[in-house]
């Protein structure tokens, strides 16, 4: 630059420099956008009825419209397993909701529609600054994808860990599982406190869902990191007999147990563990069970942890949506940092923002912290069709195994086989 | 036993067992076929349970030979298997005893022993033993049959009683624990049948849920204006078809059905699109028609059939009389068809007051939800609150209940002018 | 934030370009060229005051790190050492932090698309050039995103109005004309009564089932939508050659003959016997219709539950089985439990149809000594066969497509077979699989048309049989 300039330079920037010090707010990508809002906002919510949870979303809900009192609210909740059919029908006959939360594997249904062309939902990469989007667990955004596109804002995750009684342990005299159990510990314990009506360990044995930690800490994996089907890959056999020999080899687990009869069991005090998420952890505090919490087990063999799939929710927005700067606005606000952290302390939601992994209140609540701990060592679940699929087949290698038609490995064979042809 | 008898006391004899038989044969009969069929399910259990089969043996041998005895008469071999009985009851019982006293146990102890000792009792009785060996007095056997007509009418009511208390305790069953699930604290689903905590906090909480008076609303709404409208639609048609055999009316009739064919599941798209296209999307109307349209092939095939087993020389006769069809068919067919028209009633309010997929489609809005969506809404993926499930059932269940009450009346109602039909 | 008044070494100047329509939605591309840039230092962006992204700038070689694809979030970024004739991929680390590389003091040009860029109004945009310890320069200026959003067309509801148009008036022309036909004789009166039920009916169901049929000579799926092509007869040859397709209809048709059978002959029963005079009627009608009465939703779980090995069931039974880990163990159960459900509506109609026998034909049956039996096969029943053939044929219809029962108790399970219908699947259960589960809606509605034309056969057969018998008695 030519010295005449640079001087020109140096003045301006002087003055630019002061000027922006003065009206500059140099904060680290608050979350808030500042389109115009206006319109009317159509929301679906999932929530089950009068629960915890919807409180404080409505709550949360009625904030945001303070703040923004020109705008039209219309709250809709819709039964949560129905949601993805009605949300389908509505969206194809072109009454779409503006707002809608999904889990990530819903999305998984979901976004592989094409209308005439065009997806149902909205991608909102376009919609977000990096800084705004360097507020999430990158694992959390990537969750919310498909085919590269950004389904969702997430805003919660959830995956299960291990329950313990104390009051059981206390009893068997056995020392509380810690980070450092294997599944010989685990197994041991389970034994040691099956007796009579007492149940060591209770789980479904016949669902998917809660196998997949262990499937994972045999070093199997649902898909290869290219995204092919992988159910029969390296120790999945082994894990699968592992969970299976737990009832019908130890006779650890009762027989047709399934989550509403664990959760009974536990309920009542004759389970000592259970592998079960957050989301029903006020259950059973509420029962005045003396509960805790701890890490799912290193596998002996392996040497591997036991890692959870972790299951992320997240506020989608339409593509039909006429008024989508509202909806993101309002989708921002309910993933922001202050209603998560309250929705964390208050109905045990686990946060996905990542300033809030280390916030203090949230520490100190130890259930909490060792909800986050476990899901930060969980895997994601991916979103995908083949995803969907899995929870199709699997039941059915896991049938014929435990009936002893197939062994656990040819078992895993089939359903990969069949993955492969479903996810063509 | 026959006995060398007097010859001139046989005419008599035969005669008195040719017409006469004592109601405790009969009852004797059915007892033993009671046995046997009792006898099958004792065996499907005893084969789940792999154990116990013999006491069963025992009894379904007992009841096999008990019904050839009775036709053969032969006294002997009825006392015989009447104890076969007797003891199958009480093996089953030690059995139980032994391993697991259930309910199951107690329930075919408990008949078993009543039925083979009742049958021992009956035998032994002098009056049955004259009868079986051909001894009766003329006089005896007409005390007989007077006490047969007595006994007959209250062994039947008896009868009557016991089957119906029998499937009474088989509906009932998922009743009470509903009942106990809505009444007991905590929201889980399993859990020990007992009322030792009785809680109305679930009721509580559904009163005075943010929208169950909505959602209550929105179903009598709709579901009245479904009864109203079905029956609109449905009696005109239904009478059509009975009195008037115009072309195509077989055709028409048939095609009513096809629409129930086709599993639904599958067009809700399109249908949804039908809704829209005529506005009817979140309104009390859409979901009114639809359910009018599904009970529609019930109702017209019910009332239909009714309406013909009306003779039509009643209506010639009104018209004789000077009566328009009209009033005809208001002043007379219809309260004749009240039973008809309760059936079809009950049947169109309940196909919208319990009906769940076109209530949750149809309405995008939840303030037009009905009370079978508002019910779904209590289950999400985490948890469910079986508590206030259970008790919002029963809510929604009590209208049902009260209308059927109301309605008894019009279905009990027989013909009671002699002269109207025949 | 502090200001140093240094004396300028090197002279910064920062010339940025925006450009609103070439990056796409939401996103503005801007331009920026760096004059005589040394050592290290960032480009930040700012827009509405607020801090948006950052390219860290490196004096030296890329090294290992990686120049990813484009499109992975739309903020792209490129650099340029010849001020903008040619542009090469920005480098990002692992997470994705972008960094410009260039060797020299040399114009350096940094060219990104923001994202998150207003359309309805204009943000504020300030490019703020960095070294290692200040701010060097900075650039204010305003910028919008054109490109517009297109919004997806509602969905096309001609041919629903034409559909239902044309149906209306078909139905008016044809029952017009069946008048006409009738014209010489009374009957044709009969026609305006029915017009009306049956004008609602074929409004509401015919679009979308001849929607359904018509889709299922398609290849229709979920992922193409409006792309449908026809594929002849491809969906039936599928149906037909699907694994396990003999085994669901057979267990459909167990199923339901099973169901129907129980369902009259029980509810029938218990009909009669409600006639007779017994104490407590009320209160046995009353009880009995439960099972109707209560949300079918619950009823069903409760079902469920209580066949648990530690449920109700297995107590009273003094077992411990579990109902629904065998094929027919399971089979049963949901037999069982449908009967439970329908008997009281068979108990209901059937007591409706009593009501039609007159008593004095009892009486008289009665007075001359026709036993209880002979009463009920020469009277009763044959008085009641109007009402009940139609009413079977309802009834198996209904348990034909039955959904609810098997998806609640079982889901179709125990699922012993891959990629087929599982053990207690009825046809229906497992059209809903292929249509929701993989989102197969041509197939699915083969599947659909193959169960009404089995369903229209079956009626048609019944119904001229019913009819053959009728004319005899």
């Amino acid at each position: 630059m030519a010295p005449a300039k640079s001087s020109l330079s140096i003045i301006l920037t002087l003055l630019l420099l002061s000027a922006g010090c003065l009206s500059d707010t140099l904060d680290d990508g608050a979350v808030t956008s500042t389109e115009e809002v206006s319109g009317n906002l159509v929301i679906w919510s999932t929530y089950e009825t009068d629960s915890k949870e919807e409180e404080a979303f409505l709550d949360s809900v009625s904030a945001w419209q303070k703040l923004h009192p020109e705008v039209e609210l219309e709250v809709t909740s819709k039964p949560f397993y129905q949601a993805v059919q009605a949300y389908k029908i509505a969206a194809l006959g072109g009454e779409a909701p503006d707002l809608m939360r999904f889990s990530n594997d819903q999305l998984g249904s979901i976004a592989p529609v094409r209308d005439r062309g065009n997806p149902l939902l909205e991608d909102l990469r376009p919609w977000l600054t990096p800084a705004q989007r360097s507020v999430w667990d990158p694992i959390a955004l990537e969750s919310m994808r498909y085919d590269d596109a950004l389904m969702a804002i997430p805003v919660s995750q959830d995956c299960v860990s291990l329950f313990f009684n104390r009051a059981l342990f206390d009893e068997a005299g056995i020392n509380y599982p810690d980070e450092n159990w294997t599944t010989a510990d685990f197994l041991s314990a389970a034994q040691e406190m099956t007796f009579g009506e007492q149940v060591g360990l209770s789980i479904p044995t016949k669902d998917p869902f809660r196998w997949f930690s262990l499937n994972s800490g045999y070093g199997g994996s649902l898909f290869t990191a290219s995204g092919e089907a992988n159910l029969d890959g390296n120790g999945s056999a082994d894990a699968l007999r592992f969970w299976l020999d737990l009832e019908l080899k130890h006779e650890i687990v009762p027989t047709g147990t399934n989550v509403e009869t664990m959760k009974q069991q536990f309920l009542s005090g004759k389970a000592a563990m259970i592998i079960d998420g957050p989301w029903h952890w006020p259950t059973y505090t509420a029962a005045r069970l003396d509960v805790g919490q701890a890490l799912l087990p290193i596998v002996e063999e392996t040497g591997l942890r036991m890692s959870p799939m972790v299951g992320y929710k997240g506020w989608a927005v339409s593509k039909q949506s006429p008024n989508k700067e509202t909806a993101i606005s309002m989708a921002l606000y309910l993933s922001s940092t202050e209603v998560v952290k309250n929705a964390a302390l208050e109905t045990m939601t686990m946060p996905v923002l990542i300033n809030l992994y280390d916030d203090p209140d949230i520490h100190s609540d130890v259930a909490l912290r060792g909800f986050i701990a476990q899901a930060r060592i969980g895997f994601p679940a991916p979103t995908s069709k083949g995803m969907s699929a899995i929870y199709d087949i699997l039941p059915t290698a896991i049938e014929n195994s435990y009936i002893g038609e197939m062994s656990t490995q040819a078992a895993l064979t089939a359903a990969n086989q069949q993955l492969k042809e479903e996810m063509q | 036993m026959s006995e060398d008898l007097a010859s001139s006391e046989l005419p008599q004899m035969d005669l008195a067992r040719r017409w006469y038989i004592p109601y405790e044969m009969e009852l004797m009969r059915r007892g033993a076929i009671l046995v046997i069929l009792i006898c099958l399910p004792m065996f499907w259990i005893a084969s789940l349970r792999g154990d116990g089969w013999q006491s069963i043996a025992m009894g379904l041998a007992g009841g096999l030979l008990a019904v050839w005895a009775l036709q053969q008469k032969n006294r002997d071999i009825m006392l015989v298997s009447s104890a076969l009985i007797l003891l199958s009851g009480l093996m089953q019982a030690f059995f139980a005893l032994e391993v697991k006293v259930a309910a199951i146990d107690v329930w075919y102890s408990t008949i078993t022993v009543a039925l083979g000792g009742g049958g021992l009792w009956v035998l032994s009785s002098p009056h049955m033993s004259r009868w079986l060996s051909s001894r009766l007095e003329l006089e005896e056997a007409e005390r007989g049959l007077a006490r047969n007509n007595k006994l007959s009418p209250r062994w039947k009511a008896a009868t009557t009683h016991a089957i119906l208390l029998h499937f009474v305790v088989i509906v009932l069953v998922p009743v009470i624990w509903i009942i106990d699930v809505a009444f007991s604290p905590g929201q889980s689903a399993s859990g020990e049948l007992g009322l030792s905590d009785w809680t109305i906090t679930h009721f509580d909480a559904v009163l005075s849920g943010s929208d169950f008076w909505t959602w209550g609303l929105n179903s009598v709404i709709v579901s009245v204006g479904t009864t109203i409208v079905g029956l609109m639609l449905a009696i005109p048609a239904g009478y059509a078809f009975s009195r008037y055999k115009f072309s195509g009316h077989g055709i028409m009739m048939f095609s009513l059905l096809l629409v129930q064919m086709f599993p639904g599941i599958i067009i809700l798209v399109p249908y949804f699109m039908v809704m829209k296209t005529l506005g009817l999307l979140n309104t009390s109307l859409g979901l009114i028609l639809a359910y009018s349209v599904t009970a529609l092939p019930f109702c017209v095939w019910m009332l239909k059939g009714w309406f013909d087993t009306i003779p039509r020389e009643l209506e010639e006769a009104a018209a004789l009389d000077g009566c328009t069809t009209f009033s005809t068919f208001w002043r007379i067919i219809l309260p004749l068809s009240l039973p008809a028209i309760a059936v079809t009633a009950l049947f169109s309010f309940l196909a919208a007051w319990n009906e769940f997929l076109l209530a949750l489609v149809f309405n995008t809005d939840s303030s037009m939800y009905t009370l079978p969506v508002g019910l779904a809404s209590y289950i999400s993926e985490s948890s469910a609150r079986w508590g206030d499930f259970a008790a919002m059932s029963l809510i929604v269940s009590l209208p049902v209940v009260l209308l059927f009450i109301f309605f008894q009346k019009s279905l009990i109602q027989g013909l009671s002018s002699g002269s109207v039909k025949g | 934030m502090a200001v140093f008044l240094l004396p300028v070494v090197s002279a910064q100047s920062l010339d940025v370009q925006s450009d609103s329509s070439a990056a796409g939605f939401k996103r503005v591309r801007v331009s920026v060229e760096i004059d005589s840039f040394s050592g290290n230092g960032s480009l930040e962006f700012h827009v509405r005051e607020t801090f948006h992204s950052a390219v860290i700038i490196i004096q030296g070689q890329a090294g290992e790190m990686s120049q990813p694809l484009v499109g992975e979030w739309y903020d792209d970024c490129w650099t340029s050492n010849n001020s903008g004739l040619n542009w090469t991929g920005i480098h990002r680390d692992e997470n994705g932090q972008a960094h410009a590389f260039y060797s020299s003091s040399q114009t350096l040009s940094i060219r990104c698309d923001l994202t998150g860029i207003s359309q309805s109004k204009e943000d504020n945009l300030s490019v703020r050039l960095f070294d290692e310890n200040r701010e060097l320069d900075r650039f204010d200026s305003s910028i919008i995103a054109l490109t517009a959003d297109i919004l997806p067309p509602p969905p096309d509801s001609r041919p629903v109005i034409f559909a239902i148009g044309s149906i209306a008036l078909t139905i008016i022309a044809l029952f017009g004309y069946l008048r006409w036909k009738d014209r010489k004789s009374m009957n044709r009166h009969g026609l305006a009564f029915v017009l009306p039920a049956f004008l609602a009916l074929v409004l509401l169901s015919f679009y979308p089932v001849a929607y359904g049929m018509v889709l299922s000579f398609t290849d229709a799926h979920e992922e193409s939508i409006g792309d449908e092509e026809f594929n002849g007869l491809e969906n039936y040859l599928d149906v037909f050659t699907s694994g396990g397709f003999f085994r669901v209809l057979f267990f459909t048709l167990v199923w339901t003959f099973t169901n129907v059978i129980f369902h009259v002959g029980i509810g029938g029963a218990l009909a009669m016997l409600l006639q007779q005079k017994v104490r407590g009627k009320l209160a046995y009608r009353t009880l009995l219709l439960l099972p109707w009465a209560i949300p079918s939703y619950i009823s069903v779980l409760v079902w469920k539950g209580m066949f648990h090995p530690e449920g109700l069931v297995n107590v009273l039974l003094g077992t411990e089985t579990d109902f629904f880990s065998g094929v027919t163990e399971a089979q049963t159960m949901v037999i069982l439990v449908n009967i439970w459900l329908g008997v009281p509506f068979m108990m209901m109609s059937i007591s409706g149809a009593l009501q039609s026998i007159p008593e004095d034909l009892h009486e008289a049956a009665k007075v001359e000594g026709v036993s209880d039996w002979a009463r009920l096969r020469h009277i009763t029943i044959p008085l009641l066969k109007p009402t009940v053939v139609p009413l079977a044929l309802m009834g198996f219809i209904w348990t034909f497509n039955m959904f609810n029962v098997i998806f609640l108790l079982t889901n179709g399970g125990p699922q012993l077979w891959f990629g087929e219908p599982g053990g207690t699947d009825i046809l229906i259960t497992y059209v809903y699989d292929v249509a929701f589960v993989k989102g197969e809606l041509g197939l699915a509605a083969a599947w659909s048309v193959v169960i009404f034309i089995m369903l229209m056969a079956f009626s048609w057969a019944y119904t001229k049989g019913s009819k053959a018998t009728e004319a005899a008695v």
